[in-house]
């Protein structure tokens, strides 16, 4: 009986064209992903930009009759009214990468459904990109849009160009904080679904993620390294810092970038050994 | 065209899926057959490109096909599981998977329709998965993978948990799938079925091939189990005598009450070719003559028991 060497593979193959196979998964998750829980979320995640829509028009309608006061002119301050809005918009991103996002490999996963995706022109990375763009456009819908819909509005009610002009940047600020929170947060709630083998195993798991590192940081406020842990933490820094406001946590730019570049980097580990279609063979 | 299995092994750490494998599939309808865990999903997983060989390599028509999307686009195959996404209907589900190939919404859904129509699922296309019994599952699952109309065609299991009319159906779709000339795999371990649809096997067991080719051919080879004829003629007596003085007749059993023999032979077809011979000579009729282990549960259980 011949004795193989393991580490021997034949690859004499080649590749040929895809067809954006990652967006047929990414189209057809979307559509299956809107369902009445996840409406009734968007409704509820929209109520914050409500607020912040009337906010805008009464700061214009103050502005306009003269009787600024610092007390009012903080709460539409224009860096951070952004700021905060995408922070407060953090809870729902949360809640819909949970929604959105905890089942898409899991439930393949536990189906043992690879082999459909896989027997065709489908390659890891076109399925990593389907599924985290089902995740990464609904969690955009409740962060990016809609403080990119309050911008325009601030842009249009504004009296002249001098909001525009002054603030354009703020267009990329929110651009690039929103973006960079979707893509980490849905990293992470993918990387958590593939581990896991049941859409409630993998929403606990990510739960637990967020929220474990986060009780420690509160009760280790002197030591403020321990932020780092945390990854809403992590990225309301990040945010803070691309708005160019006060990071609310003591840890440095160096450690957040670090320490989020660490997270995505594991997170496609985790996918990349999860996502196949081996068995064991008991 | 052709698919050729060449010095194939793989292995998932250290175990054996399959190993040092030699086999080539040609169009028309071969079974594959063994019993659980030979590596009968593993060689398809293989010749479907999912699985990346440890050594060897998995060619069709002379290209290997790992990693070879241009190929796959000519592949249909339907998995053993059918616990898949039962949040879509059937229609989505035939339809998500074809646009996969790279075709376009109106390509997807002609197609997607004749493949739903050719499955008998019209009716119920349009109900979630979730509430199909398990042979409308087997089915959706064919339609998924005929939808392309593909040249070669990959069945693990298709038949499993399904009622007679849907197997009935479903055999007749593969054997419609053969004769149009596609290379057609269906793995199995339920015998009967395979015998339905094919003459050619490829047995495997512990991640090898036993034997490949057909069912008959393969059970003349089998020297160490001579083959059971049974006779049933006019004159018992004068049969057993002749056939007695053949050396590769083994033995004989005969049964004057029911005039009947069986005759154990090691070589088959020169015993057919005689047997009108010496019907003719001694004057004896011949009511009827069978084999009792010449068919695949015999061929199997010699070969892999």
């Amino acid at each position: 009986m011949p004795i193989f060497n393991e580490s021997y593979h034949t690859w004499d193959g080649y590749l040929k064209e895809r067809p954006g196979t990652w967006f047929v998964i990414a189209k057809t998750g979307v559509k299956l992903a809107w369902t009445k829980g996840l409406i009734f979320l968007l409704i509820f995640s929209i109520i914050p930009f409500f607020v912040g829509a009337v906010k805008i028009f009464l700061f214009s309608k103050v502005q306009d009759v003269g009787i600024m006061t610092p007390q009012i002119k903080k709460i539409v301050e224009d860096v951070s009214f952004f700021y905060d809005f995408l922070k407060g918009q953090m809870f729902y991103l949360i809640l819909i990468s949970i929604f959105t996002g905890a089942g898409l490999i899991a439930r393949d996963r536990k189906n043992k459904s690879f082999g459909f995706y896989f027997s065709k022109p489908v390659s890891f990375w076109d399925y990593v990109a389907g599924k985290f763009f089902i995740t990464g456009a609904y969690g955009f819908l409740v962060t990016g849009a809609p403080a990119l819909v309050l911008f325009i509005i601030k842009v249009l009610i504004s009296r002249d160009a001098s909001f525009l002009s002054n603030y354009y940047y703020l267009f990329f600020s929110i651009l690039g904080a929103s973006i960079l929170s979707v893509i980490t947060m849905s990293s992470v709630v993918l990387a958590f679904s593939a581990v896991a083998q049941n859409v409630r195993t993998a929403a606990i798991f990510f739960f637990t993620f967020l929220i474990l590192p986060d009780i420690l940081r509160k009760i280790f406020s002197n030591v403020p390294f321990v932020g780092v842990f945390s990854l809403t933490a992590l990225l309301k820094q990040a945010q803070a810092y691309i708005f160019n406001v006060q990071t609310p946590y003591g840890f440095s730019d160096i450690s957040m970038i670090t320490a989020i570049l660490l997270i995505l980097l594991l997170s496609l580990v985790i996918l990349k050994l999860k996502v196949r279609t081996t068995e064991v063979v008991s | 065209m052709k698919i050729e299995s060449i010095k194939l092994s793989k292995w998932y750490g250290q175990v054996i899926g399959v190993n040092n494998l030699n086999c080539s599939v040609e169009p028309g309808i071969t079974g594959l057959l063994g019993p659980n865990g030979a590596g009968k999903t593993t060689l398809i997983r293989l010749m479907t490109g999912q699985l990346r060989p440890s050594k060897g390599s998995v060619r069709i028509n002379g290209e290997e096909v790992w990693n070879n999307h241009r190929l796959f686009k000519n592949i249909g195959y339907a998995p053993e599981k059918d616990a898949f996404w039962s949040h879509m209907t059937g229609e989505e589900f035939v339809y998500s998977l074809t646009r996969m190939y790279g075709f376009d919404h109106d390509q997807a859904s002609a197609m997607t329709k004749k493949a739903i129509e050719t499955v008998e699922m019209t009716e119920s296309k349009d109900k979630k998965i979730a509430g199909y019994s398990k042979g409308m599952r087997q089915r959706i699952k064919i339609a998924q993978a005929i939808s392309t109309d593909p040249d070669i065609l990959i069945l693990d299991e298709p038949l499993n948990g399904m009622d007679p009319i849907g197997r009935r159906s479903v055999i007749d779709l593969i054997r419609k799938m053969g004769k149009m000339e596609k290379i057609v795999v269906v793995s199995s371990h339920i015998l009967h079925e395979i015998e339905e649809m094919t003459d050619t096997i490829i047995l495997m067991s512990h991640g090898r091939v036993l034997a490949q080719g057909n069912i008959y051919e393969i059970r003349e080879l089998i020297d160490t189990h001579p083959l059971k004829v049974v006779i049933r003629c006019s004159n018992v007596d004068v049969l057993t005598a002749k056939l007695m003085e053949y050396e590769d007749v083994k033995s004989v059993q005969f049964d004057r009450e029911q005039n009947q023999l069986m005759v154990e032979t090691v070589k088959p077809s020169e015993f057919h070719k005689r047997i009108p011979e010496l019907a003719l000579k001694n004057n004896i009729s011949i009511y009827s003559l069978y084999s009792p282990d010449e068919n695949l549960e015999a061929v199997f259980s010699y070969l892999v028991r």
